[in-house]
This record gives C-alpha cells, sequence and structure tokens, in this order.
C-alpha cells in the first residue's frame, strides 16, 4: 500500500516493522506536497530541512531500540496559528507575516517532538482564524481536496486538507467556534476538539481564550486518540478502551439540523450513521438540545469580544491590511456590551447545567457537523466581504464551543456529488474517550474515514 | 440613537476606522445582531442552588 494511503497508526506499526522508515514516509509526503500544494494550499511555511532532521533521527532512535510511542517517525502538518520555535508564525495575517519568528515552540509542538512527531511545515488557516480566504493576500488559499473549486473549511484548513491529501498523517488544529471540526468535516477526516482546558493552548495565538481549544486531526479516531494523549502528556488518563460492542450506549440524536437549505444528502447519510450505531448495540433516541439559539449567540459574542480585546492595537494600528472578514468579525466586538458579554458568559452556565442533566440521559450526543457540504469558495462572503450568514448559519459546530465538552467530528457519507458530510459525537466534559471509542467503532464498521482517493482526482476533469 | 449612529459611535470609540461599504455592512447587521443578544437576557439563570430558573434581570 503506497505510504500516503496510511493512516497514523498504520505507519506506526509499518514503521515497527521495518516495512517503511520516517525518511520514506516523510519522503512521500514531500511528493505529496510537491505535486498538490500549490493547488490545494496546504502549507504556508514548509520545514523541509527540519522534517528530514526530524525522520532521520527518528529512524536511527528506532534502530537502537529507543522507541518513543506511537507518534515516533510520524509526519506532522502544524496550523500557523500555533509556535514552532525559529520559524514564522504569520496566522495568515500581514501584520504577523515579517517579524514573527517564535525562539520557543507552543507546548503542544514541543509535547508532539518530545514523542517523535516530524513537524513538515506550517499550515494554512484564516487571519488570526477568523477570517476567511483571500486571494488578494500573499498568502495561499486552501481549497478542497474533493473539489478544489471549494474551501477546505477553516480555520484548520491546511491541516485538514493536508491530511486528506496524505501531505502528512495527521496535524494540529485550533477550534474556536468549530475550527478543527468544520475543516474536518468538510475534507472528509477526523477532528476532535478536546475538553476546554486539557490540552494547553500555550505558544498558540489567541482568538478567544475562554473558548480556544488545540487538537488533532487525522484520518481516524484511533489516530486522534494517541495524538491526545501525547497533548495532554497525560497518557494514563487519555486511554481509550476501545469498544465493538455498543450495547447499552444511550445516543442523543440531534435531528433538527435537518433544515431547509441542508444538503438533499444529509437526512439519509445521517440516518444510516445513527444506524450503523444502532447496529452496534447503541441505543439512539431523539433529543433536542437546549437554549439552541442562545448558546450559538453567546459563543459568537464571546468571540468577537475577546477577539477585539486580544487584537484591538493591530486593528487601530493597520487596519486596512487586515482581511474584510477578519475586521467584520473582530469590530462587531466594539458594538457588544460590557453587559452583553457577562450576560453571554451567564447563558454559556446555563446551558452547560442543562447540558449536565442532558447528559444524565445520555453517554453521547451525536448530530451533523453541519448541514451542507464544504461550499464554494465564491460563495463565502456577503455582499460586504463578511461571513454569509446564510453559509456559515448552515454550520453547527458554535452551539458545543461556548461549554466544555469534547466533541469528535468523524466523517459519515458523502453527497451526490462525492462530497463529504461529518458527524459530530460529544459526551460530558472529560470523556473525550468516549467519543474517540464511540468513533472509532464507528470507523471499523465504515470506511468513510480512510484515506483512499488521490487529492484533486474528483476535480482532474473539471478544469 | 439610531442604529447606525450606535455603530458608528462604538466603532469611533473603539477606534477601528471602518467606512464606506464596509460601514454600510456592518450597520446592515446590528438589527440582527442586536436582537440575538436581547434574547440572551431572556434565559433564565443558575440560583444559588445550581437550578435552572431564576431571573437573569
Amino acid at each position: 500500500m503506497p505510504h500516503r494511503y496510511l493512516t497514523l497508526l498504520e505507519a506506526a506499526a509499518a514503521l515497527r516493522s521495518g516495512a517503511v522508515s520516517s525518511v520514506e514516509l516523510l519522503e512521500s509526503a514531500r511528493a505529496v506536497a510537491d505535486r498538490w500544494d500549490e493547488r490545494l494550499g496546504i502549507y504556508v511555511t514548509r520545514t523541509d530541512d527540519r522534517a528530514a532532521t526530524a525522520a532521520q533521527r527518528a529512524d536511527r532512535e528506532l534502530a537502537a531500540g529507543h522507541d518513543r510511542g506511537p507518534l515516533h517517525g510520524i509526519p506532522f502538518g502544524v496550523k500557523d496559528l500555533i509556535a514552532v520555535a525559529g520559524v514564522r508564525t504569520t496566522a495568515q495575517s500581514l501584520v504577523h507575516r515579517s517579524d514573527r519568528i517564535p525562539a520557543a515552540s507552543a507546548t503542544v509542538v514541543d509535547r508532539l517532538e518530545a514523542a517523535g512527531a516530524v513537524v513538515t511545515g506550517k499550515t494554512t488557516t484564516t487571519e488570526y482564524g477568523c477570517g476567511l480566504p483571500d486571494p488578494t493576500k500573499p498568502f495561499p488559499v486552501p481549497r478542497n481536496p474533493w473539489d478544489s473549486r471549494r474551501w477546505a473549511g477553516g480555520s484548520s484548513s491546511g491541516t485538514a486538507n493536508g491530511v486528506a491529501a496524505g501531505a502528512f498523517l495527521a496535524g494540529l488544529g485550533t477550534d474556536t467556534a468549530g475550527s478543527i471540526r468544520m475543516p474536518a468535516a468538510f475534507c472528509g477526516v477526523t477532528g476532535l476538539a478536546p475538553t476546554f482546558g486539557t490540552v494547553p493552548t500555550t505558544g498558540c495565538l489567541p482568538l478567544a481564550p475562554s473558548l480556544d481549544r488545540v487538537g488533532p486531526l487525522a484520518h481516524g479516531a484511533r489516530d486522534c486518540a494517541v495524538v491526545l494523549a501525547a497533548l495532554t502528556g497525560r497518557t494514563r488518563c487519555h486511554a481509550v478502551r476501545y469498544e465493538t460492542d455498543l450495547t447499552g450506549l444511550r445516543v442523543g440524536v440531534v435531528r433538527d439540523d435537518l433544515v431547509p437549505g441542508a444538503d438533499p444528502a444529509l437526512p439519509e447519510v445521517f440516518a444510516r450513521a445513527v444506524a450503523v450505531l444502532g447496529d452496534l448495540g447503541a441505543t439512539p433516541r431523539d433529543v433536542v438540545l437546549p437554549y439552541r439559539a442562545q448558546a450559538v449567540t453567546a459563543t459568537m459574542v464571546t468571540t468577537s469580544a475577546e477577539g477585539l480585546a486580544h487584537h484591538h492595537a493591530d486593528l487601530v494600528d493597520r487596519w486596512a491590511d487586515h482581511t474584510p472578514a477578519a475586521r467584520g468579525l473582530l469590530a462587531t466586538g466594539a458594538a457588544i456590551s460590557g453587559v452583553d458579554y457577562v450576560q453571554a458568559q451567564r447563558v454559556r452556565a446555563t446551558v452547560r447545567h442543562a447540558l449536565d442533566d442532558l447528559f444524565s440521559r445520555f453517554d453521547v450526543i451525536v448530530g451533523p457537523t453541519a448541514a451542507i457540504v464544504a461550499p464554494p469558495l465564491d460563495g463565502l462572503a456577503d455582499a460586504f466581504g463578511h461571513q454569509d450568514d446564510a453559509v456559515f448559519g448552515m454550520v453547527r459546530t458554535p452551539y458545543w464551543s461556548g461549554v466544555a465538552h469534547p466533541v469528535l467530528s468523524v466523517p459519515m457519507g458523502r453527497n451526490a456529488e462525492g462530497l463529504p458530510f461529518g458527524m459530530q459525537i460529544t459526551a460530558r466534559p472529560f470523556a473525550d474517550a468516549t467519543v474517540l471509542a464511540v468513533g472509532a467503532a464507528f470507523q471499523d464498521n465504515t470506511a468513510w474515514h480512510r484515506p483512499s482517493r488521490p487529492a484533486g482526482d474528483a476535480t482532474e476533469g473539471q478544469r | 440613537m439610531t442604529e447606525a449612529s450606535y455603530v458608528v459611535a462604538a466603532l469611533r470609540s473603539a477606534r477601528l476606522p471602518a467606512r464606506g461599504v464596509e460601514l454600510t455592512g456592518m450597520i446592515a447587521r446590528y438589527p440582527a445582531l442586536r436582537a440575538a443578544v436581547d434574547a440572551l437576557y431572556l434565559v433564565p439563570a443558575v440560583d444559588e442552588t445550581g437550578q435552572i430558573g431564576g431571573e437573569m434581570r
């Protein structure tokens, strides 16, 4: 099997059997990047020399019997909001691109590298994690590997399309209002927003510190589990007990995502995904999320207010250098009063409390990650250059952002054009192992997460 | 104060120099934002006994 069709754990096994070396995995990843990066916009900055040194060291260590664990020798992408020592952090912003070269890596990067991971480069995002792709700026536009006329999703765009394309086997993203889960769904990979606070954000450019999470994207839930263990530094606490039998698992099913404007294929795709869980013994039962609209508003109020607070000085000094979408989202914070912000935090507390009650009756809750597939790149902005509410309102991630709960997005099927849908699996706070185990059980019985097609093949004949 | 003048004043207070079409867009979006934020005040609070149901204001 070509290396680009391996999952992280399959590659880890191949490294230990001697079927492949870390240098060979890296060469395969580089070949993908050489072919597809310009078209798909995976990287802002490649770190080829650094990666080569790390891969050679990984091979030497394994040969000497020094095994750092499942990430040893595995090529990784790192979102360009996360510091890698000696490599510029642009945050995909003109304001940052020339002079932000960190002396130290983010804690999560230190932990990945201590676990033997090979950092291949800094991946594309949106400005500060809150803008939109802007072809007028000197940064790559992240495109969808299944149809390059469409968006990869954001803001962990390059990590998601890089995993899907085979440019690396896993990567790091950040998630404030859905920035791991949305691109994971649009690109057909698996992404985890871990329980808030369990993965350190030190060294990551903040957007909204009371919402920001760092987490993995990879092909499968099992891959994400081993990355999470490294990121938390608490392997034992996050050990996942995989069960192929889900008998007794109480699954809340959110069906009110199936709204007008949703992709016509979504109801059947989601019903089939829920049926897979039922076939494994789980008991699905429909559920309505409490305070749904208000929880989303609280997330967006928090994002804009905290985001403006963090980026205010740069916005004032260099307004014109920012993208219209980032300006629009952050400037919204100026129209939110201090009282409104506090009220949003009180709503978040109420939602958390209501969810405590809900999770006394359900072990996990599932629903579509988005009611749509990856949107066309020319359909993301409204007439004023801001995020188009008609598009972003179809993404179902912000509800869970304002609470601490872990959320896993797994590929659950495709629409008539072959574009992926994702399913969110959520459990109570600190039950990351539960969402990963349920995701793994689902993926043991489906193939949507498998690395299967060369990047761009879906649109090769359409350009 | 009209919604337009509120948005202009809020941006000016924050020293954010939005103008032209961009400012028009922010003004156009404000009523929906305000309505959504006002709805936050209708959500009951978690009271001192840990139950949902207290008045938020």
